[in-house]
């Protein structure tokens, strides 16, 4: 419950991050590009590779799980919402600025509804490489909180040889992937379909 | 005549060296309807989008109530020819109400009164709490027109807004619009494809020729095509 908290928590501060550096290369075409270079690269290192330098960094505890979570979220989650940006329709943008409609009102009612399906489809990829990560890392490293897991209890019970606390363990992990998608991309994707914005 | 309220001084546009516009000159009068006809990529949709500062000029200038507009302002409202120019998660009064209220020009109640009455004039009442893809494309141009004069825009640019609609539907469309348009005063600078619609719909014509654009009346476009309506 603790290491869910802890990735709930840094999945918000992540998001943060990334609306920083989103804002930041809309800005600046040339930190745009150099970005975007930096993210590809980065996204294509499995936080599994990085976990060893991260305690070595970091050390056993909270700090390690909030630079995993960061490196499965933030090159991802702003490589989706700058890509939707690039295909956002002009036509939006066109209306907006007939109309001299304010910054404020652009993000609020046209760019955030229209980045939706690349924003809900951001978040269901960086959720999951986040709490796979996690899971991973405390299977692999033992507990890397400083009170355990679900991965750590997995494991652990694999070394007494309890096969149905094992089992408990992974259906936990199942159920709270299917939870977190029932709860909240669902309903986001049952609202776009309603709309006709969300392309499957 | 009514006064002049929007004027083009030789317009000048080209693209990767391809001459589009040269010297296009023209002004609009309060509550005129004006057309524009020409070949497909003659530069219509530029010009009209160059009206709208959409886009921007080589040289040449927009005039609007004798002042030189540089900016887009809602004033002068371009409706594109796309049929997916509506806000797909607003409903259709909500569509229609939006700039009013974004823009501060209405409170949401009054917006949301105009908008009910634009939509009742459009004959779109029962669609108001329609999203814009339960519409047909004929349906959402209505709506995106709606949506322009809750504005109370000075000019209206319409781009072939009714191209793949069918003529009953357009002709229908059309007068309502000239019925608003009469009634808020609004000017209308469309393009269409169809000569026909363009000397029924318009007093004058912006005519793309091959050597350039001539403003004629209806009755000097009906002798160049005839009349076989």
């Amino acid at each position: 419950m603790r290491s869910l908290l802890i990735l709930v928590l840094s999945l918000i501060v992540d998001l943060i991050v990334s609306l920083v550096i989103i804002l930041a290369c809309i800005k600046f075409q040339s930190f745009k590009q150099f970005y975007k270079t930096i993210a590809t690269m980065m996204n294509s290192i499995p936080s599994m590779a990085l976990l060893p330098l991260i305690i070595m960094w970091f050390g056993i505890g909270d700090s390690a799980i909030v630079a995993l979570v960061t490196h499965s979220v933030v090159w991802t989650f702003t490589i989706y919402i700058l890509d939707g940006i690039n295909s956002l329709p002009k036509i939006y943008q066109e209306f907006a600025d007939n109309i001299n409609l304010d910054l404020k009102s652009r993000i609020k009612d046209i760019y955030i509804p229209a980045l939706l399906p690349n924003i809900t489809a951001g978040l269901k990829v960086v959720w999951g490489r986040a709490w796979r990560s996690l899971i991973g890392a405390e299977v692999a490293f033992g507990a890397i909180g400083a009170a355990g897991g679900l991965g750590y209890y997995i494991n652990i019970n694999r070394y007494n040889g309890d096969m149905p606390k094992v089992f408990a363990g992974i259906i936990i992990i199942a159920t709270i992937g299917l939870l977190v998608d029932l709860a909240i991309f669902s309903n986001i994707e049952k609202k776009m379909r309603k709309w006709g914005t969300l392309h499957e | 005549m009514n006064k002049t309220v929007f004027e083009a001084v030789s317009i000048y546009k080209s693209f990767d060296k391809r001459q589009i516009l040269k010297n296009i000159s023209f002004s609009l009068h309060e509550s005129e309807v004006m057309a524009i006809v020409g070949k497909s990529g003659c530069g219509k949709t530029t010009l009209l989008r160059i009206l709208a500062n959409l886009e921007i000029p080589d040289s040449g200038e927009v005039l609007f109530n004798k002042q030189t507009q540089k900016n887009p302002t809602p004033d002068i409202i371009f409706i594109q020819q796309d049929y997916n120019q509506l806000l797909p998660w607003k409903n259709v009064i909500n569509n229609v109400a939006y700039p009013a209220i974004a823009t501060r020009k209405h409170s949401k109640t009054v917006a949301t009164k105009h908008a009910k009455e634009l939509l009742e004039k459009m004959d779109l009442a029962e669609f108001a709490s329609f999203f814009p893809r339960e519409l047909s494309g004929g349906m959402k141009q209505r709506v995106a027109i709606a949506r322009a004069l809750i504005m109370e825009p000075k000019i209206l640019l319409l781009d072939e807004p009714f191209g793949a609609v069918d003529r009953e539907s357009r002709e229908k469309a059309y007068d309502i619009i000239k019925k608003l348009c009469r009634e808020y005063g609004t000017a209308v600078l469309l393009i269409t494809h169809n000569l026909q619609e363009a000397k029924t719909v318009a007093k004058r014509i912006i005519h793309f020729e091959e050597k350039g654009v001539r403003i004629i009346t209806n009755k000097e476009l009906t002798e160049l095509i005839g009349d076989d309506t």
